[in-house]
């Protein structure tokens, strides 16, 4: 029997639902492998990582698939000498592969989406401003584009996607069309930590689908400006208010810390726009924060690739690997100053972060435990 | 014949009327002492004399005598009848502006006050001339000598001059002024010793074609300030030069509000026509070509003509700022020469001998401390070799060259106010 509810619908109605979230939210397996470098062995790495799930074709064939890649911060901006590929960002090895892959599994069309910090510069330049060749990335598959959902581009209007449930910051967010016109969506994380929300991982990569035309700091107050301008502290602190002719706060009493907001502003747009597949690159990254702007912040690693369906387990899976407890909140390491992300997206319904419920395919985690916090 | 000493000058203090602190200058490089027409200095101009000091004095009016050299306003400075010297004021003591100290999170680049830019348009459109850069430390503020280096390696990186002169505290403590002369003097004789990369032309693939004078100048100024910022290396172009400046360019940028004279015009479609990118205002007259696709910012109109483009803002040109940043996107960059990673308080000047086979890199950090993160340098053609020279260096040291999938990378060594990477291909 094939099932005409969305998943966004099936959310909706799960939320509310007097039933323990904990027991009843979706679970979905993880996949888990090893895979020390960016050289050769990464693409049998992804191939078996995507292989222990299923396999890719039953995913993607004949769809069009959005990639959300995680190129957080400035692209001149590296931890130490080490490529940003190594630290903060998904490395571009990855992505090629992965596009190649997918493009191998019938994928029709791959979109490459970031919204790179306050500009409007297309995202094959960011990259280029990195020492990433796009070029290569747009020949890993046969119709690759890419697109920087900072703004509207050259695109007529912005497309709103509500919360389901409602919403526990904002009801419903105004985003680039890119965002709908895809057929599945995948976020390309990385493994990290995050100073605001304890790690950052294929649900927090999804902040970055918000356009700073409206989210951002020089975003004026009555409609979207045309190009982006600033970072995204109105979703931090609460201190401004979007565009009036964009969705506002439902409680603007509500409180005004990043550690409260964040984690449900992202728990939120991954319930309104959901994830399909999530990938975690974990070869090589950096612990202490989410970019080498946070003190202390040190390489790291892990030498594993993560992935699931299921971006709440997938999250709880990694988190599991940084050596911290998925099932930790607010107090507890990492979430000392937050509220835990992956707690939210359960009880939205989106999944399950309890490791008891979530079966992990090829590396136990046992195995392949990197603290992140010796 | 010998070519005639170099000239290191040095504004000497009014109050400094005691012969015996010209012991401060024994072992630099300084031999030309710039003094005010004061009766009171006498036995200081005497007492340099015999050590085998020059004295001069600067003057804003015509010079009456051979001493005497006369300082400009920069933005009055006259291209077409230059002296042997040109001695511009209006500079600005080299720093990381106040206001943008430190680190601004993510994405932060701090602005910078440079007179590298005013140094490489005076050496283009003056090639016969020394150029002075006269300014003086800021007052009321602790300067380290680290502060003095970087007014050094500023001028000097750039192919101009500092005319040395000291803070009031400096002058007031004698102790504190001969650590500062010290370092004055080591970064001079740096420089004196590199003095062949002075000869080497600047590695660009972007042009800006200027009256610099008039009402234009400014806006043309501040575009190569801006430029510099960007780490996007510029040539300067003449409009009295021929079509041979812009071999190896890219693209041009022509600021002028004034339309270009019919010769300037043809040379400049010219390059377009056979594959380059012409930036100008909206007083271009568009007689040729066909519309081709929109700039990010929308807004420029691009024209396609033979194998180039055209883009012809629809604004004039208010801010430069933005003219850097569309001309860096109009020309893309895959065609970037040099990269750095972690060098938002550094400017670089990227030149090379003629034949290419011998380049060098300056590196000029503005914040005159060593970075909280390591600097990288990336550039796209793949040096085999590279060494590593730090201010004050006697020797270089051999740096490590990673390939890259744009070129090739060079890890550098932490630095406070001046390195310089010298390549061979």
């Amino acid at each position: 029997m094939t099932s005409r509810m969305t998943r966004r619908e099936m959310l909706g109605a799960l939320v509310g639902s007097a039933v323990s979230p904990r027991r009843t939210a979706p679970t979905a397996p993880v996949s888990v492998v090893r895979c020390r470098s960016y050289d050769s062995e990464l693409r049998p790495a992804l191939e078996r990582l995507f292989d222990q799930l299923g396999g890719l074709g039953r995913l993607v064939k004949g769809r069009t698939v959005a990639i959300k890649l995680n190129l957080t911060g400035s692209p001149t901006y590296r931890l130490g000498h080490r490529p940003l590929g190594m630290a903060q960002w998904v490395h571009e090895n990855v992505v090629g592969v992965v596009v190649h892959l997918l493009g191998r599994a019938g994928a029709r069309r791959i979109r490459l989406l970031e919204s790179p910090w306050s500009t409007a510069e297309p995202l094959e330049e960011y990259m280029l401003a990195a020492n990433w060749d796009p070029q290569a990335l747009a020949n890993a598959a046969p119709v690759v584009e890419f697109e920087n959902t900072n703004y509207l581009g050259r695109r007529k209007a912005y497309v709103r996607f509500p919360v389901p449930g409602g919403g526990s910051i904002y009801p419903a967010y105004d985003l680039n069309p890119a965002y709908q016109e895809c057929d599945v969506f995948v976020s390309l994380a990385k493994l990290k930590e995050h100073a605001t929300t304890g790690v950052t991982l294929s649900m927090k990569n999804c902040f970055g689908i918000t356009p700073c035309t409206i989210y951002g700091d020089g975003a004026p107050e009555d409609e979207p400006g045309p190009f982006p301008r600033g970072g995204r502290t109105m979703f931090h602190h609460g201190h401004r208010r979007p565009p009036k002719s964009c969705p506002q706060e439902i409680d603007p009493s509500s409180p005004r810390e990043g550690g409260y907001r964040v984690p449900r502003i992202v728990a939120d747009l991954v319930a309104a726009r959901p994830i399909d597949l999530a990938i975690i690159d974990a070869v090589e990254s950096m612990a202490g924060g989410e970019g080498p702007w946070i003190r202390r912040s040190r390489p790291i690693s892990p030498g594993l690739l993560i992935a699931g369906t299921n971006p709440v387990c997938t999250d709880a899976v990694a988190t599991a690997l940084m050596g911290f407890d998925p099932m930790a909140d607010r107090g507890t390491p990492p979430f000392e100053t937050c509220d835990n992300t992956m707690r939210l997206g359960e009880d939205l319904g989106i999944g399950a972060r309890d490791l008891s419920r979530i079966e992990v395919r090829g590396t136990p985690i046992q195995e392949a435990v990197c603290r992140f916090r010796a | 014949m010998g070519s005639a000493p170099e000239r290191f000058p040095m504004r000497w203090p009014a109050r400094w009327r005691d012969p015996s602190l010209l012991k401060l200058l024994a072992d630099t490089p300084i031999n030309l002492l710039l003094t005010p027409a004061d009766p009171g200095l006498d036995a200081v101009r005497r007492e340099a004399r015999r050590m085998g000091l020059t004295c001069g004095e600067l003057v804003t009016a015509q010079p009456s005598r051979p001493d005497q050299i006369r300082i400009r306003p920069r933005s009055e400075l006259e291209w077409k009848a230059p002296g042997a010297v040109v001695a511009a004021s209006e500079c600005v003591w080299p720093s990381i502006a106040s206001e943008s100290a430190g680190s601004a999170g993510p994405t932060g680049v701090p602005w910078v006050d440079s007179n590298g830019w005013f140094a490489q348009l005076a050496r283009t459109l003056m090639p016969e001339s020394e150029i002075w850069l006269v300014f003086d430390p800021p007052g009321g503020t602790v300067l380290r000598p680290e502060s003095y280096a970087l007014a050094v390696a500023d001028s000097e990186a750039f192919g101009a001059r500092w005319v040395v002169s000291l803070d009031e505290q400096a002058q007031a403590e004698t102790r504190l002024a001969a650590r500062i002369i010290q370092v004055v003097g080591d970064a001079l004789r740096f420089f004196g010793r590199h003095r062949a990369w002075s000869g080497y032309v600047t590695c660009a693939v972007l042009g800006v074609l200027s009256d610099y004078s008039g009402e234009d100048r400014h806006m043309a100024e501040e575009i190569l300030n801006l430029l510099a910022r960007r780490h996007l290396p510029f040539r300067v172009l003449r409009k009295t030069d021929g079509k041979s400046q812009f071999e190896g360019l890219k693209a041009i940028i022509h600021p002028d509000a004034r339309p270009a004279a019919r010769e300037i015009e043809q040379r400049l479609l010219d390059f377009v026509r056979q594959g380059g990118l012409l930036i100008a205002g909206p007083g271009w007259r568009v007689r040729e070509g066909h519309r081709g696709p929109e700039d990010v910012h929308r807004r420029f109109d691009v024209f396609l003509l033979g194998k180039g483009r055209l883009a012809i803002a629809r604004e004039p040109f208010s801010d430069p700022y933005l003219v850097a940043l569309d001309a860096h996107l109009l020309l893309g960059r895959r065609h970037d020469l040099i990269r750095l990673w972690n060098g938002g308080s550094l400017n670089v000047h990227y030149t090379a001998e003629r034949d290419g086979k011998r380049a060098v890199v300056q590196l000029v950090n503005y914040s005159t401390r060593r970075p909280a993160h390591q600097v990288t340098l990336g550039l796209t053609t793949r040096y085999r070799r590279a060494w590593y020279w730090e201010l004050g260096a006697n020797k270089p040291r051999a740096l490590e060259v990673r390939p890259a999938s744009q070129g090739v990378e060079l890890p550098l060594p932490e630095f406070a106010v001046y390195a310089a990477v010298e390549l061979e291909a």
